[in-house]
Parts: structure tokens; C-alpha cells; sequence
């Protein structure tokens, strides 16, 4: 199969932008990572236990995630309830679920990893997302549902490390919006990466 | 005034020597100076004309309730007009202008409006422009309009640039378990035992530097002030100066700006001007301090009369002596401590003290041991001059009433009628003030927000009890975060050491009328104008607001609104706390649109959707357009093509041989679960639940009323499984309505809706060659044979290099038609393919305008015919609605008006001499009826290439049978332009369908 290309890279080319310069360690490192894989898993009112259950044991979870919430599990994949009936699971594939328990959708291209780390990641977030990062208030695995500029996004949490998992026709935009509020940081693009989600 | 820089005073200033210049020439200030300090030093004014009589208007403050020295600051497209002299920190080569007059505030053509000024008492233009008796005579909106233009020109501030502004403003959110608003010693302490009890805490100024009260000390505090801010900073206090607490919002939720680079001459290219934060807190903590007012006398306005506490600041913190011979009038102790310091750095003062015995002589005898003059019984009566004070008519207490008595020379006139407590904020949350008699001040009200409030804003004027009561609230918030019960306790506010002397207003004038006392004086409120509105029955405190403007705009009741209230409060007969306050509104200070509108400006205004392929699209020349929030090709020019020859080539070359197109805006959405079939049946209009595998079909929706919503084709991929696709305008209301309707109406339906239109990059190919440049593309040519794939046939297959794809043989064109989808990753790789295929047998790449040309030879709607007025059978569907089954509005479309014949139907439209145009949005009418309401209108029209003149479609009434051979007028009233057309069936090119099914 032919590689999956960058979609971000007219607005975040490689190189150091804004305050920032070769030589500086930047505050904050932009980079897509172009092999998401992402998947919803949907159940009925009635066999939501038994896709839980399905997800947990296949996925290697420790449990189910409550409403609005994520769990990480030892490879560093992702289960993410999203809706009550909908469950968003990410680095691994999904189990099978037969129509009369749920129904599965193959979103990977549906969204653009955009991760985020340095010193300044978080306050560069906090210029746009109204969530609370505060690292006693975020530990690492946590998940948000946000809005970027009136658009949905999720917000995956690591420690200082973070990746937007942005709505692949808006993602340009937005990484613009975020490198403009970069500029006062100063930011360094890296060039996009085939590597799975990266968490610790 | 002769204001003068004294040596070992000003603790703020630096070395550096600042240039800057007001109205053009050019002075010289120090660095740490506001503009203010600068333009008191070297002694400019006026500095200000007044809002609607255009008096002369000096600094009357040091801090954010100036309401006299409001300049415009900066030229052309960084003009800033109403900026707070008193606020703004000198930078090299700032450029300050006055404003609200001409040729300039000294000399200024609108004072005539003083002379006048009889004539413009409270609610004058709501009488005057009523109409003159007998006959109303200048009455209506008309008149009013150039009344209005006249008023706007004599009154007001200044004016805002109207170029866009070069700046770029942010938006931040924060989080924090306590916010302190206020960095004075309550503020400090608050902050500081907060920490230490391990909260987060942020502590917010407004101030260019921390400390609040402690700025305009006698004693040089600054040492003190760095160092509890250094341990501040220490514990982890996130600190924020020149960053204003502007609003007070639900939970806990405040709005804060922060001014960033204003007091920079050259500021950092990164960085915004301004940042707008949202903080939620947990706690918040009011420590806003109190703003010392005057009080109404004859001409209080005149430039050089301040507050006491403003000519402190000066002196203090600027090194600047308001003047050489100094008059002071109080009626409280705050203003002893203030003469002394004048005293002491050269001034001669005099203390004029309404109270007729002070029970505590400490601080008198310490002021006159420092050469101040102090009278008690007395107070400045009229202030002297005209564009600077020159001395004062002082008053005496004559039993219980004020009287003339002698004149004193000074060029400076300090009042104080009291401190008002900052209780703005809280107020944004609609928490009443309360009067305290003993203060003669409106204190805090209750509140069960998780608010506290400590200081000076909380009526404690001794710095002990301000550092107590800051403790209190920090103890309050820490144990309400630990959820028991406060224990923190606080001594109620005990006032001065001598009582404050109630004082608002004070008339020796005998010549009423001749002379103004000013209560508001921001916007030329007098007490005359209190007193007027009493008069004529506006006795309630908000009637009285509005109908003197007392208190409104930027100011907000900062200075005059508590001088208002006593004097309504003495018009009723009543007491102060009976009458009432009026509510401050947010922001407290201004807030500039630039930072509210924040990054979203320009291209960001709203979020733009691309396309995978908008890469591909710009290299290969295209040109994009706006569709909602998409970007979208509009054509792909070749040298020298005008826009009608690209499209008509591009239209041409899609008809004789292949176009490409990318599509990837149509909503697309999956349809899952086991009754997915017969929700799609209940959806639309036809009938779905015998669509098979492999199979794709076209729908229309329609809404409850029976009127056509949306459109598109839905394939199935399984019986379980359907992919649907809409209009790219309604993509979103098509998901959210089938959202509620599984939700709300069918929720024993077991289906999921979910949007895949950004999993799947599309593109059309279109044309007679279309099948064979697919089959190049794809891993199995025979997969997109005939037979394979027939027309509404769908497959999942793969194109080369196993790019995975889905394509339906469907058309929008006319044409033999497919539309391929990949997943978005791979959009570039699949049009790459399928363009160097369409262009070896001499295809093209084609826009929405050829796209638009297309589908109206071939007469198929779009969200411009779909338009929420039409029925199935307006729009020439009417074999689309089943009658067989009950769908989403199958019962309302049958309404009786909806099925008159004579409703307006899609048609075609041709002008009859062909070598003519016509506009889409033009009206339509019968020859014999032209003017008033149309029978048609058109909707989309375009040069076709195929008939070789302009075409249109539009509706008219009865439908193409009603007018087979009238010469319909179409009139473009809004162009000026008017056609005559013959009308047809809108399905005009290849009404049999022969070309999509070869």
C-alpha cells in the first residue's frame, strides 16, 4: 500500500519559527505523526457490558472507562468513551462485533495526530482549549473532548507531552491558529513521523 | 498649576529621560512616568475637553477612575482614543493627542457649547427634537436622523481609527484554585497565606507594579513590595500586573485583560498587544482597594483640581508636586497624610476640613507641625480660573449652612468627599451593595458565590485591619476547598479615627444657575441635572441613571455615582440606603473589540475546512473559492482564459471526453446497526428498504412540514451497513437531525449516525471516457466494467499501489459518471492516478463553476433551488415521494396549498435573443404584469457551452407547461438589467438519460 503523506505540511514545514533558533532548545516541538489508527466502537443500549467487556479483554485494559473518560493500557493504546453508546479506541484495531451487538467504523483518516511537547506546550494549549492542564488536575492518560476554535478535537494528556487529534478538513487551519499563538514561545517543527501514538 | 519634579520623592521613576509629544510638540518625561505624571510635570493643559459642554479638563485622578484626562494615543491604524492618561505607561516617542475638540483642547471651537450649556441640561434632546408646537414641526425619524448626526459630531470622546488594526490580541484560559484580585497589602496577604496552605493561586493588577496602596506611600515601600512579591513568585504564585479583573462571571469564572506590550515603544513582534484571559478559579478573592471621590461644587472641573490621594501618587511614586501653593478640602483624616507629605516637599498647603471638631487631633497636629494651614469648618467653595485653578472661594459653616467666605490663591485643589470601596465586581454578580452610615460608603453585600472580599474594598481603611482581613479571606477560601466551615473571623470595618462628615454637594453660588457642579464628570452631569430629573418625577435610582446618563459608559459609577445617590436621596427626603444603587456592569474598564474578537480575524475568523486534495488542487492551478466553511476549486485557468472560457472549456472538455473534480465537501455519513434500512425508509421520501448490496440510490428528505430538505445518494454496503451522502451546506444539519430523530423519536431503532466526511477524500470522474481512465486506475479493470458496476452500482475495491477505495457509478453531470473515494491519507495518491490517466486521453480538471455549468444543462438542484420553500414537486420530484410507506413529512406535504397546480415548479430558462445574459437572482414576470410580485425568480444561470448562449434555471409559477410560448421579462432590479426568456423543462440535456447509463 502506498505510505499515508503528511497532510500538514504546507503550514508546519520543518524548521524553528517564531522567537526560537537553531540554536535555542525550543519551548514547544510540533510534529504529525501520520499513522493513526483510530476506530469507534459502538454497542446497543443493552449490549453495552458486552462491548465493554469485548474491548477491555481484547484491548488489554485494566477496565472500562466511565462517561467522558480514557483508560491507557500497557502498549500505550487508548480506550476513549466518547458518547455513552461510543467508544473510541486508539492505536489498535478493534474487536469484531457482530451487528446485532454494535457496529465498528474505521476513523483513522477521519482525524490529523498532531503531537505537542516542551515546556510551553501546555500554556500554548491553554491559548486556545479550556481545559484545565495543571498537572494535578491532568495526569498522564487523560483525555479531553474540547473545542479548537468552535471546532471538535480530542486532546490526548502525557505527562507534557500531548497529542490533538484534529478533524482532518480543519486541521490545517488550526495548526495554523496554534503556530500563530506559537510565535512568542518560539516552536520547531520536526518532519512528520510514522510512529504510533507515543506515550510513556 | 506649577507642578514640579522633587528631588527624593518619585521611587518608581529610572534614569532614563523619555521622549514623547502631546498635540505635537514635544516634552521630555522619565522612565517609570505614566503619560499623566509626564504631562503634569511639564505642566500641559488642558488635557481634556468634556463630553458635551467641552469645558476645559484636567488629571483629576492617578489611577483607572480618570474621567478627565482621557487622550487618543498613537496615529493612524494604532490610533487608540479614551485612553486613561493616568494609566498609561510613557514610552520613547509615545504620541498623545487631546481629543472631543477643535482645532485642539486648548483652544476649542465647541466650548460655545458651555455658553449654551442652559439650554443642554439632562434629557434636553428628548424634548427639544420631539417637534416643535404647534404643529410638531421637526418631529420624526427623518429629522431626528440629522439631529442626531449633528449631536454625535459636539459630543463624545474620540475617535477610533478606522483601518484595520495591525495588532494581533489573544485568547488564554486559565485555571487556579485562588484568584486574588488586587496586589495590595489585603491582596498580598491574601495571596500569600493562600499558598502557603498549598493552593494555586494566581494574583492579578492592574497597576504597571505590584502593591496597590503601598505605590503611594509616604515611606518608600518598594524594597517591602518586592520582596513579598519575590516570595510570591517563590511559592509558585502565578503573577500578572497590567491585567485588569474587568468581569465577574458565573462560577467562579473571571475575565481578565492583560495589556501586554501597551507600554512598549517597540514591542516584541511575537508578541499580542493585549491577552484575553478566561480564568476559572475556585475561590476568588476581591481585594480591589477604594477610590477616593470629591464632591459637587462650583466649577470642580477646573483642570487642577484632583483627589488628594491622586497628588499623593504623584508626589510619591512620580516625584512630581502638584503645585507650589496647594488648597485641600475633606471632609475624612485620609487627606492629613497627604498635606503633610505636600507640606514636607515644598508646598504651601492649606487644609480646609468640614468637620467642626476632630477628636483625635494626632494627624491634624502632625500636619501642622509640617507648615499645613488646617481650618475646620471650612471647605473649598468654587474653584478659581479657567483653564487651570488659580485659587479657591472657600466656605464656611454657619450653623447647619454653608456660606462664602474668603478667597485663597492656589494652583492646585485638592477634594475628598470619602472612598468609595471597589465593589464592581461583585456587583457583576448581581450582589446589591449595601450603604454603611458609618463609612458613608456602599459596602460588599452577601453573596453564597465562593467570592470573598478583604481590604479596603471591604470598608477596612487601617492597613492592619486591610492585612487581617486578607488573611480572613485566604483562611475562608482554604477551608471552604476543604469543605468545613470557616473559622476565620474579622473586626467589622471601624472607619476613621475622626468620623467622616457626610459630604456630596455644596452650593455658596447665589448666582444658581451661572455656575456647574459637576457629579459626573465624565459625562458632564451636574447636580443642577440631579435635581432636574427629580423635578420632573424620575425619583427611582435606574430611571435617574438613564435619564442623566449619571454613571454610565466606561466610567461606570466609579466617581459620581455615590454623589448621585445622596442627592437623590436629599430630593426625596430620604435616606441613601433607601434610594438605592444602580448595578456596574462589566467590563470595569474598557475593553478593546480587538481583544475580544482575539486571533479570530482574517483567515481565521472561522475555521477553514480543506480538502486532502487543496495541495494538489493550488499546484495544479487552481483557483479556490469559499463554500460555507470549505475551500473549494473553482476553476482551473489555462493562460489568458477569462472565467467564462475556463469554465466553458472546462465543461466542454467533461462532456466530449473525461473531467475530473474533487468532491470530498459532500457530507458523508455512516448509517450502522440492524434496522439501518428501515430507519433510511422512514427518512426518505423514497423508498429504501429494497436497496441491496452493491446498490447506491438517490434520496430526498424532507422536514415535518413536508418542504424538501436535503438530498444525496445513500449506498449499500451490507444490509447493515450504508453510506449516505448530502448536500455539503447541510452535511451537518443532515447528522444532527438524524441524531434527534433516533434519539427522540425512534429510539427502539438500533442504528448509529456518525460523520465520515473527513474519513474520505472524493473526486468525480465524469465524461464518456470516464470508465476507461478508471480502469487504469484501478488493481482489476473488470471490477468498473458495465456489468460490474452498472449504473447506481457500488464496489469497494482498490486503485493501484492498494490504495483502498470505494467508488459508485452515480453522475451529477449528465455524463457517465463514477465517484471514487479513498480514504483522505490517500486523496493526493488517488487523484494523482486518476489524473494522469484523464489527461492522457485529454481530460481535465474542472471546478464548481463547470460543476454548476453541468448540472444545469442537465437540470439537477442544488442548495440553491433546495432553499426551504420547495416541495417535492416544485422541484419537479414529485414521482420521489412514495406513497406506499410513511416517511418524515409525507403527511404535510399534502397539505392542500402545497399541491395547488399553480405553485412556482422548476423550469429552464433561455433568453430569446441568445446573444443576451441574465442574473441568477433575478425576478420573473408575465409581459403583461411587470412590477410587483414576480411569478418566478431565477436561481442559478451560466453560459452553456453546449447550447452556445447563456441558460438558467429559476421556478415560475404553473411550472414550463403554463408559459410554453410567453416571452417571460426578467428584471435584475438590484443591476439595473431586464431580459426576455422563453421557459422549458429544466431537464433539457439528455432528458432520457442514455449518456449516464453508457
Amino acid at each position: 500500500m502506498a505510505n499515508r503523506p503528511a497532510l500538514l505540511n504546507t503550514a508546519l514545514p520543518p524548521g524553528f519559527y517564531g522567537r526560537a533558533t537553531a540554536n535555542d532548545y525550543p519551548p514547544l516541538v510540533f510534529q504529525e505523526r501520520t499513522a493513526l489508527v483510530l476506530h469507534q466502537v459502538a454497542a446497543w443500549p443493552n449490549t453495552v457490558e458486552s462491548i465493554e467487556r469485548q474491548l477491555v479483554n481484547k484491548g488489554g485494559y485494566s477496565a472500562a472507562p466511565g462517561f467522558s473518560g480514557a483508560i491507557l493500557n500497557s502498549s500505550g493504546h487508548r480506550l476513549v468513551r466518547v458518547e455513552p453508546l461510543k467508544w473510541w479506541l486508539i492505536g489498535q484495531a478493534p474487536p469484531v462485533v457482530q451487528p446485532d451487538d454494535g457496529a465498528t467504523l474505521d476513523l483513522s483518516h477521519a482525524r490529523i495526530q498532531l503531537d505537542l511537547h516542551g515546556p510551553a506546550a501546555a500554556e500554548l494549549l491553554n491559548r486556545f482549549l479550556p481545559v484545565d492542564l495543571r498537572p494535578s488536575r491532568c495526569p498522564a492518560g487523560q483525555v479531553y473532548m474540547t473545542q479548537l476554535h468552535h471546532t471538535s478535537v480530542l486532546l490526548l494528556c502525557d505527562d507534557a507531552r500531548y497529542s490533538l487529534l484534529l478533524p482532518t478538513s480543519f486541521a490545517v487551519s488550526l495548526a495554523e491558529l496554534l503556530c500563530d499563538g506559537a510565535r512568542q514561545f518560539g516552536y520547531q517543527v520536526l518532519p512528520p513521523s510514522e510512529s504510533e501514538l507515543q506515550t510513556t | 498649576m506649577s507642578a514640579t519634579r522633587v528631588d527624593g520623592y518619585g521611587w518608581s521613576l529610572g534614569a532614563a529621560t523619555l521622549n514623547f509629544s502631546w498635540d505635537g510638540t514635544r516634552y521630555q518625561g522619565r522612565e517609570g512616568d505614566t503619560l499623566a505624571s509626564a504631562l503634569l510635570v511639564n505642566n500641559v493643559g488642558p488635557i481634556g475637553r468634556s463630553f458635551k459642554y467641552h469645558r476645559p479638563r484636567g488629571i483629576t485622578s492617578a489611577g483607572v477612575e480618570e474621567s478627565g484626562a482621557l487622550v487618543t494615543v498613537g496615529q493612524g491604524d494604532r490610533r487608540d482614543p479614551n485612553v486613561r492618561a493616568t494609566t498609561q505607561t510613557l514610552y520613547e516617542g509615545l504620541q498623545a493627542y487631546g481629543q472631543n475638540a477643535w482645532p485642539n483642547v486648548r483652544y476649542d471651537a465647541g466650548a460655545i457649547n458651555n455658553v449654551m450649556g442652559r439650554f443642554f441640561a439632562a434629557g434636553f434632546y428628548y424634548k427639544t427634537f420631539f417637534g416643535l408646537p404647534p404643529f410638531d414641526t421637526g418631529s420624526g425619524t427623518g429629522v431626528w436622523m440629522k439631529y442626531e448626526s449633528l449631536i454625535r459630531k459636539a459630543a463624545g470622546m474620540g475617535s477610533a481609527s478606522t483601518a484595520p488594526d495591525p495588532d494581533h490580541y489573544e485568547h488564554a484560559h486559565g485555571f487556579c484554585d485562588v484568584l486574588v484580585v488586587g496586589s495590595g497589602p489585603a491582596g498580598r496577604r491574601a495571596a500569600s497565606v493562600a499558598v502557603q496552605s498549598g493552593l494555586n493561586v494566581w494574583l492579578v493588577e492592574q497597576d504597571s507594579a505590584f502593591g496597590g496602596t503601598d505605590l503611594s506611600a509616604t515611606d518608600n515601600r518598594q524594597q517591602l513590595i518586592g520582596q513579598s512579591i519575590a516570595e510570591l513568585e517563590a511559592a509558585g504564585v502565578t503573577l500578572l500586573k497590567r491585567t485588569t479583573a474587568f468581569g465577574l462571571y458565573d462560577n467562579a469564572v473571571a475575565g481578565l485583560l492583560e495589556r501586554v506590550t501597551d507600554h512598549e515603544a517597540d514591542p516584541s513582534p511575537w508578541l499580542p498587544r493585549q491577552r484575553f484571559w478566561t480564568v476559572r478559579a475556585t475561590r476568588i478573592i476581591l481585594a480591589t482597594g477604594a477610590l477616593e471621590r470629591g464632591y459637587a461644587f462650583a466649577h470642580n472641573d477646573r483642570p487642577g483640581v484632583m483627589t488628594p490621594s491622586a497628588a499623593a501618587t504623584y508626589l510619591n511614586r512620580y516625584g512630581v508636586l502638584a503645585g507650589q501653593t496647594i488648597c485641600i478640602g475633606t471632609n475624612n483624616d485620609s487627606a492629613y497624610r497627604t498635606a503633610t507629605d505636600l507640606a514636607k516637599a515644598g508646598a504651601v498647603v492649606t487644609l480646609l476640613d468640614a468637620r467642626t471638631r476632630l477628636q483625635h487631633p494626632q494627624l491634624s497636629d502632625a500636619a501642622k507641625a509640617a507648615g499645613v494651614n488646617v481650618r475646620l469648618r471650612s471647605l473649598p467653595g468654587k474653584a478659581l480660573g479657567r483653564c487651570s485653578v488659580t485659587g479657591v472661594k472657600t466656605a464656611v459653616l454657619a450653623g447647619r449652612e454653608w456660606r462664602a467666605q474668603s478667597r485663597i490663591a492656589c494652583d492646585a485643589l485638592l477634594v475628598s468627599g470619602g472612598w468609595s470601596p471597589v465593589v464592581h465586581l461583585l456587583s457583576h454578580r448581581g450582589v446589591r451593595p449595601v450603604w454603611n452610615e458609618t463609612l458613608q460608603a456602599f459596602l460588599p453585600g452577601e453573596t453564597s458565590e465562593p467570592i470573598s472580599v478583604c481590604g479596603s474594598a471591604a470598608g477596612y481603611w487601617s492597613e492592619q485591619q486591610c492585612l487581617d482581613s486578607g488573611e480572613a479571606a485566604a483562611h475562608d477560601a482554604v477551608d471552604a476547598m476543604a469543605g468545613v466551615t470557616g473559622t476565620a473571623t474579622i473586626s467589622v470595618p471601624l472607619g476613621w479615627d475622626n468620623p467622616i462628615a457626610p459630604l456630596y454637594a455644596l452650593n455658596i453660588d447665589t448666582r444658581s444657575g451661572q455656575t456647574k457642579a459637576f457629579v459626573d464628570l465624565q459625562h458632564d452631569v451636574t447636580s443642577s441635572d440631579i435635581a432636574l430629573a427629580h423635578r420632573e418625577g424620575f425619583v427611582s435610582v435606574e430611571h435617574m441613571k438613564r435619564y442623566t446618563t449619571l454613571g454610565m459608559a466606561n466610567d461606570q459609577g466609579k466617581n459620581g455615582n455615590v454623589i448621585g445617590l445622596a442627592l437623590l436621596a436629599d430630593a426625596l427626603g430620604t435616606a441613601i440606603d433607601s434610594v438605592g444603587t444602580t448595578t456596574f456592569r462589566p467590563p470595569y474598564t474598557p475593553v478593546a473589540i480587538g481583544a475580544l474578537a482575539g486571533p479570530h480575524k482574517g483567515s481565521h475568523f472561522r475555521p477553514l475546512r480543506r480538502t486532502p486534495l487543496h495541495a494538489w488542487n493550488l499546484a495544479a492551478g487552481g483557483t479556490l473559492i469559499e463554500a460555507g466553511l470549505w475551500q473549494r476549486p473553482w476553476y482551473f485557468k489555462q493562460t489568458n482564459e477569462s472565467l467564462e472560457e475556463t469554465y466553458s472549456r472546462e465543461a466542454r472538455v467533461t462532456r466530449q471526453r473525461v473531467g475530473l473534480c474533487d468532491v470530498t465537501s459532500l457530507g458523508k455519513i455512516a448509517v450502522q446497526g440492524p434496522d439501518a434500512a428501515e430507519f433510511l425508509d422512514r427518512v426518505y421520501t423514497n423508498p429504501f428498504k429494497t436497496l441491496q448490496p452493491g446498490r447506491a440510490r438517490y434520496g430526498i428528505m424532507l422536514r415535518d412540514d413536508g418542504m424538501v430538505f436535503d438530498d444525496g445518494t445513500t449506498w449499500c454496503l451490507s444490509p447493515t451497513d450504508y453510506f449516505m451522502t448530502t448536500t455539503t451546506a447541510h452535511a451537518g444539519a443532515v447528522l444532527q437531525r438524524l441524531e434527534e430523530l433516533l434519539q427522540v423519536r425512534w429510539p427502539e431503532l438500533r442504528v448509529h449516525v456518525s460523520s465520515v466526511t473527513d474519513q474520505w477524500a472524493g473526486v468525480s470522474v465524469a465524461g464518456p471516457l470516464a470508465r476507461q481512465v478508471l480502469e487504469q486506475c484501478v488493481a482489476d479493470a473488470e471490477t468498473v466494467s458495465d456489468a460490474a458496476l452498472p449504473f447506481m452500482g457500488v464496489i469497494d475495491t482498490e486503485l493501484q499501489h492498494a490504495i483502498p477505495a470505494r467508488i459508485a457509478r452515480i453522475s451529477f453531470s449528465g455524463e457517465l459518471g463514477y465517484e471514487v473515494y479513498t480514504p483522505s491519507g490517500f486523496g493526493p495518491e488517488m487523484m494523482t492516478q486518476l489524473w494522469t490517466e484523464a489527461q492522457a486521453v485529454g481530460g481535465c480538471l474542472y471546478g464548481l463553476e463547470a460543476l454548476n455549468t453541468l448540472r444545469i444543462e442537465k437540470g439537477h438542484v442544488t442548495g440553491a433551488e433546495l432553499d426551504g420553500n420547495i416541495t417535492l414537486q416544485d422541484a419537479g420530484l414529485g414521482n420521489m415521494g412514495a406513497s406506499s410507506k410513511a416517511y418524515v413529512g409525507s403527511v404535510l406535504k399534502d397539505r392542500p396549498e402545497l399541491r395547488r397546480e399553480d405553485r412556482p415548479s422548476l423550469v429552464g430558462l433561455s433568453p430569446v435573443n441568445t446573444s443576451e445574459r441574465f442574473n441568477a437572482g433575478s425576478l420573473l414576470y408575465a409581459p403583461d404584469k411587470v412590477g410587483g410580485h414576480p411569478i418566478g425568480w431565477v436561481t442559478g444561470v451560466t453560459f452553456s457551452p453546449q447550447y452556445d448562449h447563456w441558460i438558467g434555471i429559476g421556478y415560475i409559477e404553473g411550472g414550463a407547461t403554463a408559459w410554453p410560448t410567453t416571452d417571460i421579462v426578467c428584471t435584475d432590479p438590484i443591476r439595473g438589467a431586464q431580459t426576455t426568456v422563453r421557459v422549458s423543462t429544466a431537464h433539457r440535456y439528455d432528458p432520457e438519460g442514455a449518456r449516464v447509463r453508457g
